[in-house]
């Protein structure tokens, strides 16, 4: 059930305008995702070397463009104006979450063997 | 007859047997209250009240569970769980990094993976190098109609089958390698 | 004023019926059964459900629209249906017909007999359950089946009429019309022919989940419709009001708008124009 407000013949209104989250947001989204193609296909042949740079690349834009996914699914399917209490929760978790994951995953780039050696080694393993 | 089967029989009958009152205006109009039809005058506000309580009572038409299986929202939905499946694994990871280093470290990772049987390993590779591929090769169908290229009906449907080929092609050579 | 015009035309109907029966007399049956979505908002408290109706195709028009008119003459006059022009124009009878929304009137009946048609209303789901009374305003809830095949599409054309479907200039020409070039013109076509059917807003899952605040493949298509007319000088407001999350940026060119377009429209196309304009912006 969705709530109008005026009568049939009234049009429904606009939110406010906002670039943030109109087209800058769709733009950022698509370059990052264009750009992590390259660093894909980057990953298949890097060695040794070039390892620290890619790792580094790839632990902070692969989770944003998790966390722009995630955040897609929370407007579509757990939006505020329906769920007032879970959506901000669920929001607020995944945002903590993500801080906790660069976190995580820088310190494992830089303590550790990096993303994605583990990911070579665990394939051949 | 036919009137009958539409429920205007009695009606129509009744003015078809009887001419004579059915042209007699005065008789007419004192014979409709007989037949219990009473009409009541309500403001425009009233009657939005009774729409607006019929409203309330309405139900909604059936959508996801009724509608045909198709290429269109079909690879649009595995897209996002396919996304979401592989982030979560990548979150998942992270945060079990951040909290435990030295349980979730990569000498124990690899440890615990070569340790597993092959049939496991084959498994687990399908497991992730099939949504890794589709989202990658479906991904860049999704940045090519952001390009404005494939946005014929016709050409949607070329890339999602060149999708699902690429899909099968490379996760078996990741599978394989 | 609805069951009268209904009533006259099922006496219509009812003699055409007549006169095509006489014709197919000959042909033996060919029993089909159709499944129909109920609703009687005389009784709320029953949940909808499917009533099964079987007719003879052999005695039946070749379209869906042809058996529901026959179902409703002959069989059932309380099944409930809107349908006008049978011939695709008006865009009254759109329904979602064994899972695809299309138009009843423009829907061949699949003549294979074991298989049973399932006929449900547009598809629409609905979420936020508002019962606070303003009496300052009236509010309209729009949910949603008015009676079996009838839906509500109050917010679909709310929403229509909130993107300004109609030329905006304020530099009339001197005299005469605005003129356009016929590549100007070209840019309409597969923009113009839209008749607001409403199949594909709601054959579009984005729409099912966020239909109060997204506005939905046929209303940006139209909002697109004014922006590429070369003859509207309000292109840069009509582009503004759609910079928000909600009204366009919910489209994830999912496809099943132009799929289901029974006029061969491509509403995915459109939107995914709007969204390279804004980007260039």
């Amino acid at each position: 059930m969705c709530q109008v407000d005026g009568t049939v013949n009234d049009p429904i209104e606009f939110p406010p305008s906002s670039r943030t989250h109109g087209s800058y947001h769709w733009a950022f989204e698509r370059l990052l995702a264009a750009s992590l193609v390259p660093m894909t296909a980057a990953a298949f042949v890097t060695s040794g070397s070039s390892y620290p740079v890619l790792d580094g690349l790839l632990g902070l834009s692969l989770v944003m463009h998790s966390h722009i996914g995630f955040d897609s699914m929370i407007v579509d399917y757990l939006h505020k104006r329906k769920f007032p209490i879970l959506s901000p929760i669920t929001t607020w978790t995944l945002r903590t979450m993500t801080v906790g994951v660069l976190v995580g995953i820088y310190q494992f780039n830089t303590n550790d063997i990096g993303l994605t050696e583990l990911i070579a080694k665990v394939w051949t393993a | 007859m036919m009137s009958a089967r539409i429920g205007l029989g009695s009606v129509t009958r009744k003015v078809a047997f009887a001419p004579v009152i059915g042209r007699n205006q005065t008789v007419l109009r004192t014979l409709i209250p007989k037949r219990g039809v009473q009409i009541q005058s309500l403001s425009p506000s009233a009657s939005e009240e009774i729409l607006n309580a019929q409203r309330l009572k309405r139900p909604s038409s059936p959508h996801f569970t009724i509608y045909q299986p198709q290429l269109t929202w079909f690879s649009s939905i595995a897209n996002r769980m396919t996304g979401g499946a592989l982030s979560a694994l990548l979150y998942g990871f992270s945060l079990a990094y951040l909290v435990a280093p030295d349980t979730f470290d990569s000498v124990h990772i690899v440890e615990f993976v070569a340790g597993l049987p092959d049939y496991v390993k084959y498994t687990g590779k399908v497991i992730l190098a099939a949504p890794f591929t589709f989202h990658f090769w479906n991904g860049l169908r999704h940045l090519s109609w952001d390009m404005g290229k494939f946005l014929s009906l016709k050409g949607a449907y070329r890339a999602g089958y060149a999708v699902l080929g690429a899909t099968a092609v490379s996760t078996v050579a990741l599978v394989l390698m | 004023m609805q069951t009268a015009s209904a009533l006259r035309s099922s006496v219509r109907s009812s003699v055409r019926s007549f006169a095509s029966s006489a014709r197919y007399q000959a042909s033996p049956a060919l029993n089909k059964e159709f499944k129909i979505y109920r609703w009687n908002p005389d009784d709320p408290a029953k949940k909808p459900t499917l009533q099964s109706y079987t007719i003879d195709l052999n005695q039946t028009g070749p379209m869906i629209l042809d058996a529901l008119i026959k179902i409703k003459n002959e069989v059932d006059p309380t099944l409930t249906f809107r349908r006008s022009c049978r011939e695709g124009i008006c865009g009254s009878c759109a329904m979602n017909i064994d899972g695809q929304n299309t138009l009843a009137c423009l829907c061949r009946i699949d003549r294979n007999p074991s298989k049973k048609s399932k006929i449900y209303p547009l598809p629409h789901s609905t979420f936020l359950i508002v019962t606070i009374l303003n009496p300052l305003n009236t509010f309209a809830f729009t949910v949603y089946i008015v009676k079996d095949l009838v839906p509500d599409l109050t917010l679909f054309y709310k929403q229509y009429k909130s993107i300004k479907p109609y030329l905006q200039n304020d530099n009339l020409p001197e005299q005469g019309e605005f003129l356009q070039t016929q590549e100007d013109r070209k840019k309409l076509d597969g923009l113009y022919e839209c008749i607001l059917c409403a199949c594909c807003s709601t054959s579009c899952p984005s729409y099912w989940w966020n239909q109060d605040e997204y506005l939905g493949p046929a209303t940006l298509m139209q909002a697109y419709r004014w922006i590429a007319d070369s003859r509207d000088s309000y292109g840069s407001q009509r582009k503004e009001q759609l910079q928000n999350e909600m009204s366009m940026y919910r489209c994830h060119t999912i496809f099943n708008c132009a799929r289901t377009c029974p006029k061969g429209l491509n509403p995915a196309e459109a939107i995914a124009k709007i969204k390279l304009e804004l980007a260039a912006d």
